[in-house]
C-alpha cells in the first residue's frame, strides 16, 4: 500500500462518516472487521471492560440501520459535521496488511449546539479484490474517561 | 439590604396529577433540592465489588458534594469528604486507585485511608492546645450497605438504611440471587454520560416505558432480530394481567417488563447450560427456574440509582439543567465468562453514549428541557392510569404497564422532602 492510496482512504471514509453515508461506509468493512470504541482512561480488554462501541460485522450492520431510522434520529435532525485527518503513520503489517495510525478534530453541530470531538483512530487496512477495506478500526476518545455527550453518528 | 428571597413552596408545584415545569429548571429548588434531598437521605455511592482490596478508594459524589469512598487498612469502608482539612484542597483527584495514604498537593497534609491526619505532626508551629487527631478527613455522618450497595446520608438523623430501602430488598436480591456466587461484580467499568436536562428527568425516563414503542422502536425491532424472537404486542395483553407498575414507599419506582409472547428459544449453550447448574447447585431447581426464566423489573431506589437489565445506573447532578449518568455492567460472579461476556455484548448495544437505546432518551430529555421554557402553561400531565390506580395496604400504589403509578409516587415523595422544613 502506498501513503497516497492509504491518505485517499482515510479522507474518502471521513467523507462517508461526515455526509452520512452509512450504506458506502459499511461497504469499506471486511467480513470479519471489528469496530471497537474503548471506554475509560485504559484501552483495556473488550471481553472484560466495557466499550463505548464493540461491533461486528452484523452489529455493524444494524448500528447503520439504527443511525437510518427513528422518530428521534429523522434526518433532518441529524447533525451536520466536518472533521479533519492529520498526523497520518503506518506501519506495515504484511503484503496484505497494513496498520495505520491517524488523528482528527470533528465538529459536530447539533440542535442548538457545537461539539468538538477529537482523537485518534487506528486502522487496520487489508487488500481485498484490489480494493482497501477495514479489517479493525479502534477509536481512542480523548474523552473517553470523562462523561460525554451522546455519539449519534460514526466516529 | 435586600431581603432574602423566599423559599420555593414546591407543594404547591406538586399535584396529584400533574407537576409543574419549575421543577426542571429553577435553579432555587435545585438549590434546596441540596439541603432537603441530597444532604439528607440515602445516597447510593458505590459498589464493594470496585473496592476489593485495602486503600482501594473510588471518587463520587453525594449530591454536589466531592466524597472518597475507601475500604481502609482495617478493611471497613469509609465515605470521606474530599477536602483537606487545611485549606479545603481535593485530597484525592484520581477517579479510582488504590492509596496508602491520600496526600494533598497543596501543602503535603496526608491523611491515612481511615481519616486520620498523619503529617504534619503538630509541634511548635501549632498552638500546643490543638490536636492533630481533631484534623482529620471529615466522614459522611451514616454509611451503611446492602449486598454490596454502599449507601451514605450526611445527615445523623433519619430513617436507617433497611427502613429507606423497605419493600424495594425483595427486588434487589432478585437482581443479584442471579448471580450463581450471589453477588455482583462491577469490574467491567464505567460508561458516562452528560446530558443537557435536569437529573429528575433520568429517574422518570429510566422506569417509564410508555415511550419505549416511540423512542426505542428501531432499537427494539433490532434487538427482537438479533435474538431471534417476535415480541409480545405490548398494546394487546390479556385483561387478567397482574400490575405492572408499582410505586413503592419512600420514592422508589418500579416497572416489570411485558411478559413475552412465545420465544423462540436458543438453543442452549455449553456456557449458558453450565450457568442453569451452577443456579440450581447455589439456590435449587425451583428458586433457580424462577431467577432464570423471568426477566427481573427495572427500578429506582431514590434518590439516584437504577437497577436495569445489565446495569446499574448512577445519576449525579451536575447544575439544575446538566446531569451525569454513570453506567456500570453488572457481571454476575460465579457465572461462565461467555454470560457476562454476552451480557456486556448486549449492554453496550443498548446503552451507553452509543447504544441504540440511551442516547435517543437523552435526546428527548434535552429537547425536554428546551420545552420546559414555553411558560403558557407549565403543568406536565402525569394522569396515566390515575383513575385505575390501586392503593395497596403496605404503602405501595399500582398500576398497569404504562401507566404512570409510579411518577406520581416519585412525585409525592419529593413533595414530602422538599416541604420538610
Amino acid at each position: 500500500m502506498t501513503p497516497a492510496e492509504i491518505e485517499q482512504f482515510l479522507y474518502r471514509e471521513a467523507l462517508l462518516m461526515d455526509e452520512h453515508r452509512y450504506r458506502e461506509w459499511l461497504e469499506l468493512w471486511t467480513d470479519d472487521g471489528v469496530y471497537w470504541v474503548p471506554c475509560g482512561r485504559e484501552e483495556g480488554d473488550p471481553s472484560r471492560d466495557v466499550s463505548i462501541i464493540y461491533d461486528d460485522r452484523a452489529k455493524l450492520a444494524d448500528r447503520v440501520v439504527y443511525l437510518e431510522t427513528g422518530t428521534v434520529r429523522e434526518p433532518e435532525a441529524r447533525p451536520l459535521m466536518r472533521r479533519v485527518i492529520s498526523n497520518i503513520d503506518a506501519t506495515r503489517i504484511s503484503d496484505a496488511e497494513t496498520e495505520v495510525g491517524s488523528n482528527f478534530v470533528l465538529v459536530e453541530a447539533r440542535e442548538n449546539t457545537q461539539v468538538l470531538w477529537c482523537g485518534r483512530s487506528i486502522h487496520r487496512l487489508r487488500r481485498e479484490g484490489g480494493a482497501l477495506k477495514m479489517a479493525r478500526k479502534t477509536v481512542l476518545l480523548v474523552n473517553r474517561a470523562q462523561p460525554m455527550p451522546v455519539l449519534q453518528f460514526l466516529i | 439590604m435586600t431581603p432574602l428571597a423566599a423559599e420555593p413552596d414546591v407543594g404547591a408545584l406538586v399535584q396529584p396529577d400533574r407537576i409543574h415545569g419549575r421543577l426542571y429548571y429553577d435553579a432555587a429548588i435545585f438549590a434546596l433540592e441540596q439541603r432537603r434531598i441530597w444532604d439528607r437521605v440515602w445516597v447510593y455511592l458505590a459498589h464493594d465489588s470496585e473496592l476489593p482490596r485495602p486503600g482501594d478508594f473510588v471518587r463520587r459524589q453525594l449530591g454536589l458534594q466531592p466524597v472518597i469512598v475507601v475500604r481502609g487498612a482495617d478493611g471497613v469502608i469509609r465515605a470521606l469528604y474530599n477536602r483537606c482539612r487545611h485549606r479545603a484542597n481535593l485530597v484525592c483527584h484520581k477517579e479510582r486507585g488504590n492509596a496508602a495514604e491520600f496526600l494533598c498537593p497543596y501543602h503535603g497534609w496526608t491523611y491515612a485511608t481511615d481519616g486520620r491526619l498523619v503529617a504534619p505532626t503538630f509541634g511548635e508551629a501549632y498552638d500546643a492546645a490543638l490536636g492533630q487527631e481533631q484534623f482529620g478527613l471529615t466522614p459522611v455522618a451514616r454509611v451503611a450497605a446492602y449486598r454490596g450497595l454502599i449507601f451514605a446520608s450526611a445527615s445523623a438523623a433519619g430513617a436507617g438504611l433497611d427502613e429507606h430501602l423497605g419493600a424495594v430488598k425483595p427486588l434487589i436480591d432478585f437482581a443479584i440471587d442471579r448471580a450463581p456466587a450471589g453477588e455482583l461484580a462491577l469490574t467491567a467499568g464505567t460508561q458516562c454520560v452528560r446530558y443537557r436536562g435536569n437529573w429528575k428527568m433520568m429517574a422518570e425516563n429510566s422506569v417509564e416505558n410508555y415511550h419505549g414503542p416511540f423512542v426505542h422502536k428501531v432499537a427494539f425491532a433490532l434487538s427482537d432480530r438479533r435474538a431471534g424472537r417476535i415480541r409480545a404486542s405490548i398494546t394487546r395483553r390479556a385483561p387478567d394481567q397482574e400490575d405492572e407498575t408499582y410505586a413503592f414507599a419512600g420514592g422508589h419506582m418500579v416497572e416489570y417488563l411485558p411478559r413475552q409472547g412465545p420465544a423462540v428459544k436458543a438453543e442452549p449453550t455449553p456456557a449458558r447450560r453450565a450457568y442453569r447448574d451452577a443456579m440450581v447447585a447455589a439456590h435449587g431447581e425451583a428458586r433457580a427456574r424462577e431467577l432464570t426464566g423471568t426477566l427481573p423489573p427495572f427500578f429506582f431506589i431514590f434518590p439516584n440509582l437504577l437497577f436495569i437489565q445489565t446495569h446499574l445506573r448512577r445519576i449525579e447532578p451536575v447544575s439544575v439543567d446538566e446531569t451525569n449518568v454513570y453506567y456500570q455492567p453488572a457481571f454476575l460472579k460465579g457465572a461462565p465468562q461467555e454470560i457476562n461476556e454476552e451480557l456486556l455484548r448486549f449492554h453496550e448495544t443498548s446503552f451507553g453514549p452509543a447504544g441504540f437505546v440511551a442516547p435517543d432518551d437523552m435526546q428527548i430529555m434535552e429537547r425536554n428541557q428546551a420545552a420546559l421554557r414555553a411558560r403558557g402553561d407549565e403543568w406536565l400531565f402525569l394522569g396515566r392510569g390515575a383513575h385505575r390506580e390501586r392503593r395497596l395496604d403496605d404503602g405501595r400504589a399500582s398500576g398497569q404497564f404504562m401507566d404512570e403509578t409510579q411518577l406520581r409516587g416519585l412525585w409525592r415523595h419529593y413533595a414530602a422532602l422538599m416541604s420538610a422544613p
